[in-house]
């Protein structure tokens, strides 16, 4: 009986234990406003202890306490890419001049064989100094692409004439080994303060649109 | 009979070479253009454009090049299967009496192998070459954006959110 009641008490403390860490949770996860553009996710996804950079120093903890925004692309991309972190910067201008805080961009490049952490982080700043570009190994960008849901694939031109897709990972003919192009999923992914990824801004991509959406934060 | 059949397959073929003749370099225009400007370490360059043939037939491009760049490439960047996809062009076409426009998410040209990045504010030789091996040129300028179409690019997307939210909700799960 004694021993019973001991373990109705201890699962009693369990349960209410479970709810508070929950609540707690719930509590400080900063609830999303009503986005007009950005599609929110029915539920955040937490993650993964990812590590970027050539002395492993973008970290989760790169996500914590701020906002961001975050987009994958690589350095040789002529069109796409720019186009965006140009678009990007005129959200910032505009989250200035509502006087709000602009997101930290993070700009990850899914193409460690031909860019460099140098070579981004010049990359990023030619757009706006506070953005972000870094690379790491794919192993640890593909951690994060798959949580995004993001797919890229190397493709080139084969002697036939048709482009053909494969792997980042897959051997190239060596006439094509640094020619290849990327294709690559664009859309900008917003990460929460508590470093999850919460909602995402599909292309096309109006500057407009976006900080409308932003300044709700 | 065959006299006069022989004559009017010499007429048309006076017609055909005069209007092969006319399809040229001289009836293309190209308005609006500008180089995206690159940062530094950057490799590749892309130009934009409005090309406007006055011709009263087709014309296909089918090359292009740079002065300062190793090579260029005539390119078309579109949405498939949720990603942004960019393919080489062996030759684009524009139609008689009507203007290709050139622009950020669609066709461009693509400058590869730099000697150096060109900086916002000055100009690129661009050389086309057209499949009948004519060549046309036109110098762009470099800018950090085409200010007046970024304007216009707006609007258009503006317009293009207009959609139902269904339908963007829709869209945004097909670029996943």
């Amino acid at each position: 009986m004694k021993l019973s009641r001991g373990i109705l008490v201890g699962a009693l403390f369990t349960v209410s234990l479970v709810a508070g860490i929950t609540v707690n949770k719930m509590l400080n996860t900063p609830k999303l406003p009503d986005f007009t553009t950005a599609y929110i996710l029915p539920e955040a996804v937490t993650l993964p202890t990812f590590n970027l950079g050539d002395t492993q120093q973008f970290t989760n903890s790169q996500f914590k306490d701020k906002w961001s925004l975050v987009f994958f692309g690589y350095g040789s991309c002529p069109d796409v890419c720019p186009t965006e972190l140009y678009n990007l910067n005129n959200v910032s201008k505009q989250m200035a001049d509502a006087g709000k805080v602009m997101p930290q961009v993070v700009f990850i490049s899914v193409d460690p064989k031909r860019d460099s952490n140098d070579m981004l982080g010049g990359y990023a700043k030619f757009y706006n100094d506070d953005f972000i570009g870094i690379t790491g190994e794919s192993s640890e960008i593909n951690k994060l692409t798959q949580k995004f849901g993001v797919i890229y694939q190397k493709t080139f031109l084969a002697t036939n004439g048709e482009y053909v897709s494969v792997p980042y990972s897959a051997p190239l003919p060596a006439d094509q080994a640094d020619t290849y192009l990327i294709n690559h999923s664009s859309r900008v992914y917003l990460v929460n303060p508590e470093g999850d990824y919460v909602a995402a801004f599909a292309p096309p991509h109006s500057a407009k649109k976006i900080a409308e959406d932003l300044v709700k934060l | 009979m065959k006299h006069t059949m022989i004559k009017s397959l010499a007429a048309m073929s006076l017609l055909a070479s005069s209007q092969l003749l006319a399809a040229s370099a001289d009836k293309l225009m190209v308005m609006d253009s500008w180089v995206r400007a690159a940062p530094p370490a950057a490799k590749v360059q892309a130009a934009f454009f409005n090309l406007m043939n006055h011709n009263n037939q087709d014309i296909n491009l089918v090359g292009v090049e740079a002065e300062g760049f190793g090579y260029g490439e005539l390119h078309l960047s579109s949405k498939k299967n949720g990603m942004m996809v960019m393919e080489k062009q062996q030759k684009i076409t524009v139609k008689a009496n009507s203007t290709l426009k050139f622009k950020p998410g669609s066709y461009h040209i693509m400058l590869l192998q730099p000697e150096k990045i060109v900086p916002a504010g000055q100009n690129i030789d661009v050389v086309f070459t057209l499949a009948n091996g004519e060549k046309f040129s036109a110098k762009m300028p470099v800018k950090r954006d085409n200010s007046k179409m970024g304007m216009k690019m707006d609007h258009s997307k503006m317009d293009h959110s207009k959609m139902s939210m269904k339908e963007m909700k829709h869209d945004d799960m097909q670029s996943n």
